[in-house]
């Protein structure tokens, strides 16, 4: 894409570093605040992960056996809220922090005070998101948010003191996450190398700059709907409460005007780190680069038009839900674009399947179920039927795990020998990626067949014709959960030792990562390199 | 990084994804044909 | 090589630009909160009904005000009404239509009540809350007189038949043959009841 005119520029700095936790806690440097977003999203992965196996467990047989509805109600609602906005988003940020720099051919991230801010507000934003089950135990309050993800009103009007630390959380996570996109867009606009246009710059960090402005356009949205939340709770205000001249279905647009383009922010992170990793290690050029470009584009703008498909069924106007459906449906458009341009990236390159490819084309083959089951569900007559079904659970989970987390999977594989300057054990890396496509889908197929058949989502019993698939669901779910200890332990390894990565770690790979040393040095391009 | 490959195999592994890229795309081609004589 | 450092920008500019956009997020949330009002009133999203009467900031009716009854009746069709209501968690009443069900041509006005009962062995005051389904037809549903235009307060144990009067106006869709009324009667004493504090939704 770009070809460049440069050595490394390696020279360390005679500043203070203190040791030890010190270093941690004060570093403004964005390959240690990249590490420590991407282990914080790790560490939460696992948490929001036994949370769901909890509930899998419930879910093994009909009848309640090991827990209280409300405890079911409390695990499904912080699962969703821990794996969104404590794994996957983080993870996010931590490539964007790690690659940006390194990508663009920065020094660092352009607000590097406000980037050490912005991590250090995650972990006690998950403390208090998490706390309310530990109260519980002790015997005060009665759990965490038991209303899903989603806060609706008037549930989470009448909900326990959960409520109130959930929003207090989300508050938290949202300025954390919107100081980190003023940064990355500060960062992309202001510090790129001399010559990098914005149609030179590498597809990661278009992505990351369409997910920057999503978030601060949406987030505040949100925000302010879970601030009508509290004070509805606390300070008289009827925002939602109908008996006062409020309206609960307002809260679903507020929420979901929010909700859709978060989509959009989890995933294009990852559409944006995907050619990379295909035209690596297809040996051929990104194709369609600009088309690619404007798609990103086309998608952040729909993403926010759309959002009232989450609530088709709460009633609207004939016309309303026509033009829902078919904005949402036009969504489609400019991902095919995308699905295009991966797929003729590959086409007749001469592929090789390391690790990161294999979870790369994984991505496109079952990203695309997740696009095709979102097409049923945008259709107005056939969600009537399919909404809050296990269909719809199993639709997301195609788009969050295998779109999301098996995207982000496929950037640590990808990256992960740049960072730690060792190559990470391939037959487990490989083991792992089987391991967990097989049991992926073992879990969320039956859940689309148990969604056709009519089972409601969120509910902690079901009718006994249910049994079988829940059955073979519960296993999937265990094996996917523990095969992901695989991947904790090779990152874990690579981290420690292993067979010593070249700078060009790969042999197709292309771009300005790669002109530096793996690992690169505590500083890199503080001489800029000039792109012709 | 793996050992690298030789110009034989990697000439052989574009043949192969031109191969399958056809294949593929036939695959499609005959799901869409066949979608047309589904009657509802 | 051509600079040792990056070329200066103001970043402090483009960081102020951006606060800028999220504070306009932020303040386009609470907006939306009229913003819907004043959409669901004039298209009867949601089933708010027409009829103009706003009281204690309380809009009761839809953007246009009372009006008198139109005098044409439609007696070329008949519509069926339902009546049905509910007792919010919270206020220790039970209601029930004393009409289930009335067939009417549009234009005509028609009367029906609702017996509603305090349970209790306390004055307690309520507001009723009309919804009217399907959602087009609720801006041609007038209400002439209705309980829901004002708080109620029952005594002890006391039973009043509240009354309700009104037109379907003639311009309601054709295609529109049954209409569902549906009163959520609300608590207005006090602290709203939560889930935690009521035990016994439990």
């Amino acid at each position: 894409m770009s070809s460049v005119t440069t050595t490394h520029p390696v020279e360390q700095h005679a500043e203070y570093h203190p040791g030890g936790l010190l270093r941690w806690l004060t570093t403004t440097n964005h390959k240690d605040i990249g590490t420590m977003y991407m282990t914080f999203a790790l560490i939460m992965f696992f948490v929001g992960g036994i949370m769901i196996l909890a509930v899998r467990a419930e879910l093994f047989q009909p009848g309640l056996q090991l827990m209280k509805p409300e405890f079911f109600n409390q695990l499904i609602g912080v699962h969703a809220l821990v794996m969104i906005f404590a794994a996957l988003m983080p993870a996010a940020t931590g490539f964007a922090n790690w690659m940006i720099p390194l990508m663009i051919g920065a020094p660092d991230m352009a607000l590097p005070r406000l980037n050490n801010w912005g991590f250090w507000l995650l972990p006690p934003a998950a403390f208090l998101l998490t706390l309310p089950f530990s109260l519980a135990l002790l015997g005060f309050g009665d759990g965490a948010i038991a209303t899903g993800w989603t806060f609706y009103a008037p549930l989470s009007v009448q909900g326990g003191w959960g409520v109130d630390f959930a929003i207090l959380a989300v508050h938290i996570l949202g300025i954390s996450s919107i100081m980190g996109s003023i940064n990355i867009i500060v960062t992309i606009f202001n510090m790129r190398a001399p010559g990098m246009t914005m149609m030179k710059l590498p597809l990661f960090a278009w992505g990351w700059l369409i997910t920057a402005f999503l978030l601060i356009a949406t987030l505040p949205v949100l925000a302010g709907a879970v601030t009508m939340l509290l004070t509805d709770r606390h300070f008289g205000t009827h925002f939602f409460d109908a008996a006062g001249g409020g309206d609960p279905i307002l809260f679903q647009h507020l929420f979901w005007f929010f909700g859709h383009p978060e989509v959009y922010i989890l995933l294009l992170p990852v559409w944006g780190l995907m050619p990379h990793v295909l035209s690596t290690f297809s040996r051929k050029p990104v194709y369609g680069y600009k088309a690619q470009v404007y798609s990103f584009i086309a998608i952040g703008i729909l993403s926010v038009v759309v959002w009232a498909h989450h609530f088709f069924t709460a009633g609207m106007p004939i016309p309303a839900l026509i033009y829902f459906m078919f904005s949402t449906m036009a969504i489609s458009l400019p991902l095919a674009v995308l699905f295009f341009c991966w797929i003729a990236t590959m086409w007749k390159g001469a592929m090789s399947f390391e690790t990161p490819m294999l979870f790369a084309v994984g991505f496109i083959v079952l990203f695309g179920i997740a696009g095709l089951t979102g097409l049923i569900l945008a259709d107005v007559a056939a969600d009537a039927q399919y909404h809050h079904s296990y269909f719809v659970v199993a639709h997301f989970h195609y788009a969050l795990f295998a779109g999301g987390i098996m995207g982000v999977m496929t950037g640590v594989y990808y990256w992960l020998p740049k960072w730690t300057g060792h190559m990470y054990n391939e037959t487990l890396g490989k083991l792992h990626f089987w391991l967990t496509v097989i049991s992926f889908n073992l879990t969320f197929i039956p859940q689309f067949f148990l969604g056709l058949a009519g089972m409601p989502r969120r509910i902690p019993d079901y009718a006994l014709q249910f049994a079988e698939f829940n059955a073979i669901s519960t296993i999937g779910a265990f094996i996917l959960g523990l095969s992901q200890l695989l991947f904790a332990w090779n990152v874990w390894a690579c981290v420690r030792g292993g067979k010593k990565a070249e700078s060009r770690s790969w042999e197709g790979a292309e771009g300005l990562e790669w002109e530096l040393p793996s690992p690169p040095p505590h500083h890199t391009w503080e001489i800029q390199p000039q792109i012709k | 990084m793996e050992q690298p490959f030789s110009n034989e195999d990697l000439e052989r592994r574009r043949a192969a994804s031109r191969r399958l890229g056809w294949l593929i795309a036939a695959a499609a081609l005959l799901l869409y044909l066949a979608g047309l004589f589904i009657k509802r | 090589m051509e600079q040792v450092h990056p070329a200066p920008h103001d970043n402090a500019r483009l960081v102020r630009r951006l606060l800028l956009l999220v504070a306009a997020a932020f303040v386009f949330a609470f907006a939306m909160v009229p913003l819907y009002d004043v959409l669901c009133e004039a298209t009867g999203f949601n089933g708010k009904t027409a009829g103009g009467i706003i009281r204690d900031g309380f809009a009761v009716g839809g953007l246009k005000a009372g009006t008198a009854p139109t005098p044409a009746v439609d007696l070329t069709r008949t519509v069926r009404v339902e009546f049905t209501g509910t007792v919010m968690p919270g206020l220790p009443w039970d209601m029930r239509p004393l009409t289930i069900s009335l067939d009417l041509h549009p234009g005509e006005m028609q009367q029906v009540s609702y017996l509603v009962r305090n349970t209790s062995n306390r004055e307690v005051t309520g507001q009723a809350v009309p919804s009217v389904t399907p959602g087009q037809a609720a801006q041609h549903f007038e209400k002439i007189e209705c309980f829901c235009f004002s708080q109620q307060t029952l005594g002890p144990g006391e039973a009043r038949e509240m009354p309700l009067a009104f037109i379907i106006k003639p311009e309601v869709d054709r295609n529109i043959t049954h209409i569902t009324l549906s009163y959520a009667f609300f608590s207005t004493d006090g602290q709203r009841e939560t889930l935690t504090s009521a035990r016994e939704v439990r």
